[in-house]
């Protein structure tokens, strides 16, 4: 699918086609899966935050005027979604209220490397996973995320270096 | 490895992840051929990313399920969006007028659901859900009820539509099948296929029994308000309204048959939801656990369960489930289906307002029957039934306008004075009931009275004549009461 063929799936999407927004599911879910599995570290969580931006861009999609910029746009609020996920947690916690039922499959989980990247820093994190999960290129990443090439290319090296001391300290 | 080792760890996670230039490569390529430290932390760099790849494959392979819950969801949300009067809403919004108004309702509406919030730490605020409901004009779910005392339980499953012009409907559509309606308890019974119809623009609650061809009604007269009757239904609105009103906190995010939701729940013995009347039938609460899951995409209640025990002992269980909103609602869906052949036992049963001239005619009716006023207002129709040895037997071979009749003095005698008396204490205007040392032919002895707004008294004395009196008379009239 190309941007034009975006363009006019959009305009059928905001006439109210839903069909039409499945089009842009299957195109731009996985991108947006990636970007809130950098945020939030954990594939539960992405899953949640995801269907949340991406329901929510189905519903707002009457308010996107530059029909070129979706993908920009939808991971703008699935980016503010996860932020709202994230101060609700803290919240959470520093009220010492029991959490949910997610936070068990988190547990459960017990994926080292998983663990591993929870360990990472968010703005490392998110480059990386979105680079695996985008076919990695660093250049689509870059522009996703509105830094340039090399800044995307540095914080990658980062993630992975970082990445390789955490989960060679746990091997020691 | 050299001091170019440590500078090369960057070029070689460079490499390993493919984004290392062709001209660094060859360079790199040359180094790790020399030094095997930093082939080993090639290698194991390769090897991550080996385990990175597996990760997000593995991940990946979920994601046709992820998108098709998604699409559901679109699909779920998109239903119940089509119905709501949106176009009708932008057509108001047009007047500048109606938008200043509505803008004051907005913020209104915010500060009442601000100075209601109590505790929640939650992303979704109750205040929205119900403004969310509020905008529904119809809706149902499934209501499952289960009551046990005594170690005798009483199951029942009804279903339940929500009318927001007409009223609320329940049909019993399952009873415990390992109990016959002998069995169960005696308060609580119900059989597959009876029909609750709780009606605010005729101001009439009707219960039909089916099976046995009989139906009762229920005629609220003056301002009665059904609200309140409506919690015995689990009405979420109402429902919503009692946990705002509780000190009650959010329990964090789950997911309910494939639904993300997040949940709100109360302890606080205060709750006064569901099931009617169960304070002044079954006592104060002991312990309460209300929970509510509401779906994070649309603000609508995908599950509520509540489960109360009282200080008599009754445990009261209730689950409300399988909503469906913005459901067409027939105006002949709240017809009363009663059959020309069933019967009234009881009559219409005419509910006056709660207020002092019906107080005093129930007194009057009591005091004529008994021989004496009511010793506790709360108990009165146990006392009338002692000392008159009244049974509804005698109403078989009455007519339906005698039956109306007799049932609504019962009604002026056993549930107004009480009623009133109880909407002065919630209002807190010091009522006192003299009954138990006040008799029909005292003089001017206080029987009831009542703090006025304006600081003085209203009294009902021995004979029931009422009048206003000074705190200071109030004061000389009760000092003459007898001890």
């Amino acid at each position: 699918m190309n941007a034009r063929l975006d363009n006019s799936v959009i305009r059928a999407c905001q006439n109210g086609d839903k069909a039409a927004y499945a089009k842009l599911v299957e195109r731009h879910y996985k991108g947006v899966f990636a970007l809130c599995l950098g945020m939030l570290g954990n594939v539960h969580d992405a899953e949640d935050a995801a269907q949340e931006a991406m329901l929510k861009g189905f519903l707002r999609i009457r308010k996107l005027k530059k029909y070129d910029q979706f993908d920009w746009w939808i991971l703008r609020i699935a980016k503010n979604i996860c932020i709202d996920f994230i101060r609700r947690q803290k919240r959470i916690r520093a009220s010492g209220v029991k959490e949910s039922r997610l936070t068990d499959h988190q547990n459960s989980d017990h994926d080292e490397l998983e663990q591993a990247l929870r360990q990472l820093p968010r703005e490392l994190r998110v480059p990386l996973t979105m680079f695996y999960f985008d076919g990695k290129n660093a250049k689509i990443i870059a522009e996703k995320l509105n830094i340039s090439h090399s800044g995307a290319c540095q914080k990658i090296r980062q993630a992975r270096r970082q990445l390789h001391e955490w989960l060679t300290e746990r091997t020691k | 490895m050299n001091s170019d080792c440590e500078k090369m760890k960057d070029q070689i996670a460079d490499l390993v992840t493919g984004i290392l230039s062709e001209a660094q490569e060859q360079k790199l390529r040359q180094h790790l051929t020399e030094y095997v430290a930093c082939r080993d932390y090639a290698n194991a760099l390769k090897n991550e990313d080996a385990l990175l790849t597996e990760f997000v494959e593995k991940t990946d392979a979920d994601m046709t399920r992820r998108q098709e819950r998604l699409l559901q969801a679109i699909d779920r949300s998109y239903q119940s969006r089509k119905k709501q009067p949106l176009l009708m809403w932008r057509t108001i919004m047009k007047g500048s007028i109606v938008k200043l108004t509505a803008a004051a309702i907005v913020v209104i509406a915010c500060v009442i659901g601000l100075s209601l919030w109590r505790g929640t730490q939650s992303g979704i605020a109750l205040a929205d859900v119900l403004t969310r409901i509020e905008n529904i004009t119809g809706y149902s779910y499934q209501l499952s009820s289960a009551m046990t005392r005594q170690e005798v339980t009483s199951k029942w499953t009804s279903h339940v539509s929500v009318s927001k012009e007409h009223g609320i409907k329940m049909t019993i559509t399952a009873a415990d099948p390992n109990s016959s309606i002998q069995d169960q308890h005696r308060h609580y019974r119900h059989e597959v296929g009876d029909e609750t119809y709780l009606l605010p623009q005729q101001k009439s609650l009707v219960f039909v029994r089916h099976k046995a061809k009989i139906y009762d009604r229920y005629i609220y007269e003056g301002d009665h308000k059904l609200e309140r009757y409506k919690e015995e239904y689990n009405e979420p609105r109402i429902i919503i309204k009692q946990i705002l009103s509780c000190k009650h906190t959010s329990i964090g995010q789950s997911v309910i048959d494939e639904t993300t939701v997040e949940g709100f729940q109360t302890t606080d013995i205060a709750y006064e939801g569901g099931f009617f009347g169960q304070t002044e039938l079954e006592g104060k609460h002991e312990t309460v656990d209300v929970k509510l899951w509401v779906d994070v995409n649309t603000f609508l209640p995908v599950r509520l369960e509540e489960d109360i025990v009282t200080k008599k002992g009754l445990h009261m269980h209730e689950v409300s489930y399988d909503f469906r909103w913005n459901v067409i609602i027939d105006a002949e869906d709240f017809e009363p289906n009663i059959p020309e052949e069933y019967r009234t036992p009881r009559g219409d049963i005419v509910i006056a307002s709660y207020n002092e001239q019906n107080t005093i005619q129930g007194l009057k009716l009591f005091a004529a029957a008994v021989g004496s006023y009511p010793v506790n207002l709360k108990s009165a129709n146990r006392e009338f039934v002692l000392k008159t040895g009244f049974n509804f037997s005698s109403y078989k071979d009455m007519s339906d306008e005698e039956r109306t009749r007799k049932t609504s003095e019962l009604g002026l005698m056993f549930v107004v004075p009480y009623a009133f008396y109880k909407s002065l204490a919630e209002q807190n205007k010091e009522p006192a009931y003299y009954g138990e040392i006040v008799k029909p032919g005292d003089v001017d002895k206080v029987l009831l009275r009542w703090k006025l707004d304006d600081g003085q008294y209203r009294v009902i004395y021995s004979d029931l004549h009422a009048e206003t009196v000074s705190p200071e008379r109030l004061a000389e009239l009760e000092a003459a009461l007898p001890k």
